[in-house]
């Protein structure tokens, strides 16, 4: 039987055998039976649970890397200084598909300056307390731009090290950076630098973490975090949780493409997302589709499923004849 | 002109009003909807009897899951992110959530290789397409709570799923790091649209029955081609 004779039949009204039917009787147990079975599972296995990363936890586990990021945000090297659209002009995380960038068709709607934002306001803040910083921040604003590059210079080539709550640039003149950092450093680990600083200077409410994230992001604690649970986007990332928890298989049709090449390679998003629309396309529009609607007639399961009823109602073609 | 008295007429029999109260739009809208969805055929006394199958639970199992995931969540929004990070009973609401949207996938990808396997969408396009379209906005919902999370697993897929969403354009209009926003986003729009989504899919079910086996019996069947 053809598509068509099999769309036809189909939307013909059911004028065949009935059998008692109670939608209502049958939600209810379906509720009850789901419900008991979702109680055992949250009683038995909990869900997830760890911490947020907050500065003070990560510049007191790891004052090394805080110190590291905080450079680059400062000299506008970290990936959030150069990362592009929606955030500044850069071009490092920008991605494009062919000649097309949509990233760079959004503009610059969430503007963030590292330097400026993650750095030297929040530092603003603790210089009325600090004569030290309040002297380094001095320097480092009347200086001129060539001076803070040179500077920024020195402290990328130097060995940077902790010594207590001091950053400490090993080989060459940093100027006021080590002062700059420690500062950071202090305020990181005794978590005046969380949530408020950076989220909502001078602001009463913080709900939006974004420039915070941002940061975080920009540093290896939270991914190496990430690695100890296998969360890394070499390894199903997002779909994954902590432990042995479930996180969100739903969304194995998308990073699928992540693991397998050519997406694997290329290593941008675009290229993945501009794979997965057209397949949604497909799936979404499927019973127009020629071949592909006919797959279930053709793989035969059917037959299986409804076997009750042919063998009751629908007579073999011997028996016809 | 009034309605003459002692006439039946009145809101239960409106086919007894005089013609120039005939015609309004609430009567139209009244009429259309009896006439898509008969009460008969919205809770129905009987169903055809091929409907036997146990694959026909895995649709009723997800809207019961939903239901779940509609009732934890709306308790969690009551109590807030505090009672549900850092308070015991908070914290198994909070699981009782996490499971129920685990169920409701698992239900629901079940549900779509059944009615797949079935060729349910013969005669019934719209009904897929609404399936479809549920399962990309139960996605982009379920992406957007694991977002709102407010811990570690919070952190890392807003920063990880970020890079993908800004790579499209859109990054300003969903912004995953902005947390208030993602949170109102999961607790009120989406939710709302998977509602919507899910409800007309159910009601174009009951519009158009659930559909026949391949090759069924042509006497089974009503001469006449039903609604499209």
């Amino acid at each position: 039987m053809s598509w068509t004779q099999d769309e036809a039949l189909a939307r013909r009204k059911w004028r065949g055998p009935l059998e008692r039917y109670d939608l209502i009787r049958e939600g209810l147990i379906a509720l009850v039976v789901v419900g008991a079975l979702l109680v055992a599972l949250t009683t038995l296995f909990g869900s997830p649970k760890l911490e947020a990363v907050s500065f003070k936890v990560w510049s007191s586990s790891a004052p090394k890397d805080f110190a590291t990021t905080a450079l680059s945000e400062l000299l506008g090297t970290s990936e959030t200084a150069t990362y592009g659209p929606p955030y500044n002009a850069g071009s490092g995380q920008l991605q494009s598909l062919g000649p097309v960038s949509f990233q760079a068709l959004g503009g610059i709607p969430l503007p963030v300056n590292a330097s400026r934002e993650l750095v030297l306001e929040p530092l603003a803040a603790f210089a009325p307390f600090d004569a030290e910083l309040r002297r380094a921040l001095d320097v480092w604003r009347g200086a001129s731009p060539a001076q803070q590059a040179d500077w920024g210079t020195a402290a990328q080539k130097a060995a940077l090290e902790i010594d207590g709550q001091t950053v400490v640039l090993r080989g060459g003149d940093a100027g006021p950076i080590p002062s700059l950092l420690s500062a950071m450093l202090t305020a990181a680990q005794s978590g005046a630098l969380d949530g408020q600083l950076i989220d909502a200077a001078g602001r009463a409410y913080a709900m939006n973490h974004t420039k915070s994230l941002l940061f975080l992001e920009d540093g290896g604690y939270l991914a190496s975090i990430a690695k100890r649970y296998s969360l890394q986007g070499n390894r199903w990332g997002v779909m994954n949780e902590i432990g042995s928890w479930p996180g969100q298989p739903w969304l194995w049709f998308y990073t699928v493409f992540y693991q397998i090449p050519p997406w694997s390679k290329v290593g941008t998003d675009i290229i993945v997302i501009a794979t997965v629309i057209p397949i949604f396309l497909v799936l979404t529009f499927l019973p127009f589709i020629p071949g592909l609607r006919d797959l279930p007639r053709l793989l035969g399961v059917y037959r299986r499923i409804w076997r009750p009823y042919y063998r009751q109602y629908v007579l073999p073609p011997k028996a016809k004849s | 002109m009034s309605v003459p008295p002692g006439a039946a007429a009145g809101p239960g029999n409106p086919a007894a009003l005089p013609p120039e109260l005939r015609g309004t739009w609430d009567e139209r809208a009244r009429e259309w909807i009896l006439r898509t969805w008969p009460p008969s055929q919205v809770l129905p006394a009987a169903e055809p009897v091929y409907v036997k199958s146990w694959l026909y639970a895995f649709g009723v199992a997800t809207l019961a899951s939903l239901v779940i995931l509609v009732v934890s969540g709306i308790v969690l929004a009551v109590f807030g992110p505090e009672w549900w990070l850092h308070g015991k009973v908070g914290g198994w609401f909070g699981a009782l959530h996490y499971w129920a949207v685990q169920l409701f996938f698992l239900f629901m990808f079940a549900h779509f290789i059944a009615v797949f396997l079935m060729g349910a969408f013969r005669g019934r396009r719209v009904t897929w397409m609404l399936g479809v379209l549920s399962f990309i906005c139960a996605a982009v919902t379920g992406l957007t709570g694991f977002a709102a999370l407010q811990n570690f697993e919070g952190q890392w897929v807003t920063t990880q799923a970020k890079d993908a969403i800004n790579s499209t354009g859109v990054g300003g209009l969903l912004n995953l790091l902005d947390t208030g926003r993602i949170l109102t986003l999961h607790v009120v729009v989406l939710p709302a649209l998977v509602l919507i989504v899910v409800a007309l899919h159910v009601l174009w079910v009951r519009k158009h029955g659930i559909a026949p086996p391949y090759d069924a019996n042509p006497e089974h069947f009503a001469p006449e081609e039903g609604p499209t």
